[in-house]
């Protein structure tokens, strides 16, 4: 199966509540906003399950529906509270106190199945069941699942309220269940250090960091931060002295004993982590304090003027330009001096990487500029470089290009001194040549390589003898590509065929 | 002055006329930091028209607005057209490089998604287009303008409105002069042989993402009060020399 399906069920399921939550509820304009509504009221009634608070009953989370909504600035009527709060509370009509129920695909069985939750559920430590009061509601597994989830995403030090949360747990004996929530503190705070050690990387890169993520920013609650970091410790002490008085509590029962010393070594593990975490944001604030002491200017805010702002919207964009000289001094310091007079060689290499760069820029400006001005080819210099080239044509039937960088020096120099030298190598790798140009008017020669021929010929008679003779290019595949004076050149071979072949 | 502070700091100015910058791994970097070379590699900048641009990360060597005996690959693209034809070329190009300049000249907070996110060419062409809209606008309400003034504006204003943005060929969105687009990938073709920007999805809808390089350069340049103060006196003083010419004719 595709990895996509797998767990796809069980994904759907923990979801499928934050999906619901608050739909086909009919409260008019507060509609976009019930979600917050809601989520907020969820996470009151956590709090209140963490402080032993039991005003969690139906009356109390109608108030906080009242108090949500006052508080993100929204107005409602009676009407619409009540049906918020009943409808955190079952699906549909109140009387039936119906549960939740959404729809997943089992991957699996490959059939749509049905899942029913509810949010909230009776608090049976709290509501007195005896005395008949009304009930007290303690949020499900599903809705506290949803508590995590989001809890994963906002990135706060909520290390204290998992900890609080893992007594809590311990204290009403699921050891089990504060066994998970230590993982959710573990993950937590791999979590947040794995953000300190990018973060510190990132500072030392790029000090400005600490102006953009100005939460992260410490130096000055460096007392607040060790207070909490402490206080965190002490709730390990806590928590591990709690676990051994429940221990010495249970000492008849193995299965207790066995998940408190799982809870233990978990806490060890945990309590362990959290040191070097809290190693590790300490040396982080002390890097920014020594940083913001070296170098002050850093950390002063942005200047007064902008570009965008002062040259670009107020000036070149409101006023337009009265001339381009103008324009052209403010972006010329944008860009470094270009030299091109350390070596001859580099000089000459200076421009060809330049026209290399331009190539695909001007394109079209080259094309047009060379019908403006012809460009005006030494031929000397050409004809004596390929002269040597043909020599050893004539000698050994072929030329590999790989063999250039073995020329020697002076004559390699002579390459550079004209660029059509170098071009015309592209041009033997057209199609095969039948040289034929002994006895034609130079000025009847339009293929370049006839006209290099026809000089060659008339320069070195030696080389009269290739008139007749095929001249064509063979890939050399035994050979790598290689780089001569920073052109990568594949090598290929020039051949002469003789014409009686 | 001492000739070893001399001999480091011209090996220092050298380095840093070859490879424009000079990066924390350089040997040259930590002897910069030396009190008197910085100063003496100063004076010879200035000397020579150019400004240093100091971060913890690198240095760098961009000529000054006025009085550098350097050239560019700016200048050379302005040198590349010089014909009357292409000359509104290269002012397009120069229009579509403060356009730029300005969409990442932002909060740092921007900044930092600008640089994961870059910016389009079909979104600088939209902002270069703010530009020329709001010219064609001042143009049409100062009607009485003498033949002479904004001349090169109008002709900007001009070229582009008449100018496709794209056109659907292959390959259409190299740099070219016929189209919006190819003008902005010629523009951002400059900026990235400088190594200030990086461009990528070349082939499908291209974007340029601005380096800490070319952000370090703005900061020096138009950030800086002083510097600020000096190029408004230029703008102020060329457009008062235009008027003046003006008059007098």
């Amino acid at each position: 199966m595709n990895e996509s399906w797998e767990g796809f069920a069980q994904r759907m399921q923990r979801l499928n509540p934050l999906f619901e939550l608050g739909r086909g509820m009919e409260v008019g304009e507060l509609k976009p906003h019930l979600q917050s509504i809601l989520m907020h009221v969820l996470l009151t009634i956590f709090y209140r399950e963490l402080n032993d608070d039991d005003h969690r009953r139906k009356s109390d989370i109608k108030y906080m529906v009242e108090d949500s909504i006052k508080q993100m600035k929204l107005l409602a009527d009676e009407k619409q509270i009540e049906r918020i709060t009943s409808g955190l509370l079952y699906q549909g009509k109140e009387e039936y106190s119906k549960p939740f129920e959404a729809l997943y695909y089992d991957e699996i069985k490959q059939s749509w199945e049905k899942q029913t939750f509810r949010y909230v559920t009776m608090d049976e430590l709290y509501t007195n069941l005896e005395m008949g009061g009304s009930i007290v509601y303690k949020l499900t597994d599903v809705a506290q699942e949803m508590i995590f989830m989001s809890r994963e995403m906002a990135e706060e030090f909520s290390i204290t309220i998992e900890q609080l949360y893992s007594m809590q747990l311990i204290k009403n004996g699921n050891f089990r269940k504060a066994t998970r929530n230590l993982d959710h503190l573990i993950s937590r705070v791999n979590r947040l250090m794995a953000r300190e050690f990018s973060f510190q990387k990132e500072m030392v890169n790029n000090p400005k960091i600490l102006l953009i993520e100005a939460e992260m920013q410490r130096a000055d609650n460096r007392v607040e931060i060790e207070k909490q970091f402490e206080e965190e410790k002490t709730h390990f002490r806590t928590i591990s002295s709690m676990i051994e008085k429940t221990k010495r509590r249970n000492e008849e029962d193995d299965m207790i004993q066995k998940e408190l010393m799982l809870l233990q070594e978990k806490i060890g593990h945990t309590r362990a982590l959290h040191d070097r975490f809290a190693k590790l944001v300490i040396q982080n604030i002390s890097y920014e304090m020594k940083l913001k002491a070296e170098n002050p200017s850093l950390f002063w805010e942005t200047s007064l003027v902008s570009f965008r702002e002062h040259l670009y919207e107020n000036w070149f964009m409101k006023e337009g330009v009265d001339s381009f000289d103008t324009v052209e001094k403010v972006l010329g310091p944008l860009f470094s001096p270009k030299n091109e007079f350390i070596l001859p060689l580099d000089w000459i290499w200076g421009e060809q990487e330049y026209d290399e760069k331009q190539v695909d820029v001007v394109v079209e400006e080259e094309a047009e500029e060379s019908i403006t001005h012809q460009r005006v080819t030494n031929w000397d210099s050409v004809v004596k470089s390929w002269s040597y080239v043909f020599q050893y044509i004539q000698t050994y039937g072929e030329f590999s290009l790989a063999d250039l960088a073995d020329l020697p020096l002076e004559v390699q120099d002579l390459w550079f001194e004209e660029s059509e030298t170098i071009d015309l190598w592209m041009m033997f790798d057209k199609k095969p040549l039948k040289i034929q140009v002994l006895h034609r008017q130079e000025e009847t020669l339009s293929d370049e390589r006839e006209i290099l021929l026809y000089k060659l010929m008339q320069e070195y008679p030696q080389f009269q003898v290739f008139e007749g003779s095929k001249i064509y290019t063979k890939f050399d595949h035994r050979a790598e590509p290689f780089l001569w004076y920073r052109m990568k050149i594949t090598p290929f071979k020039i051949c002469v065929q003789e014409e009686n072949e | 002055m001492s000739a070893e502070t001399i001999k480091k700091a011209s090996g220092v100015y050298f380095t840093l006329l070859k490879e424009k910058v000079i990066d924390e791994t350089s040997e040259h970097f930590q002897t910069y930091f030396e009190p008197e070379v910085r100063q003496t590699v100063l004076l010879l900048a200035d000397e020579s028209g150019t400004y240093i641009i100091e971060s913890p990360k690198r240095i760098q060597l961009v000529v000054q607005p006025t009085g550098s005996v350097f050239a560019t690959n700016f200048t050379h693209m302005k040198d590349k057209h010089k014909q009357v034809e292409t000359k509104k070329h290269f002012h397009l190009m120069s229009v579509v490089m403060m356009s730029f300049l300005a969409g990442i000249d932002r909060n740092q907070a921007a900044r930092i998604r600008t640089k994961r996110e870059g910016i389009s060419y079909y979104a600088l062409e939209r902002q270069v287009n703010d530009v020329i809209m709001n010219w064609d606008s001042i143009l049409k309400t100062q009607p009485n303008f003498g033949e002479n003034e904004k001349i090169d504006m109008k002709e900007v204003v001009t070229t582009w409105k008449y100018m496709e943005v794209d056109i659907d060929d292959y390959g259409a969105r190299k740099a070219n002069r016929r189209t919006r687009i190819g003008l902005i990938a010629s523009s951002m073709k400059l900026l990235e042989g400088e190594g200030l920007i990086v461009i990528l999805d070349r082939d499908d809808i291209p974007k340029a993402i601005p380096k800490q390089e070319l952000f370090e350069r703005i900061d020096y340049l138009y950030h800086d009060y002083d510097r600020y103060e000096m190029f408004k006196k230029l703008i102020s003083t060329e457009e008062d020399e235009e008027h003046a010419e003006d008059s007098s004719n």
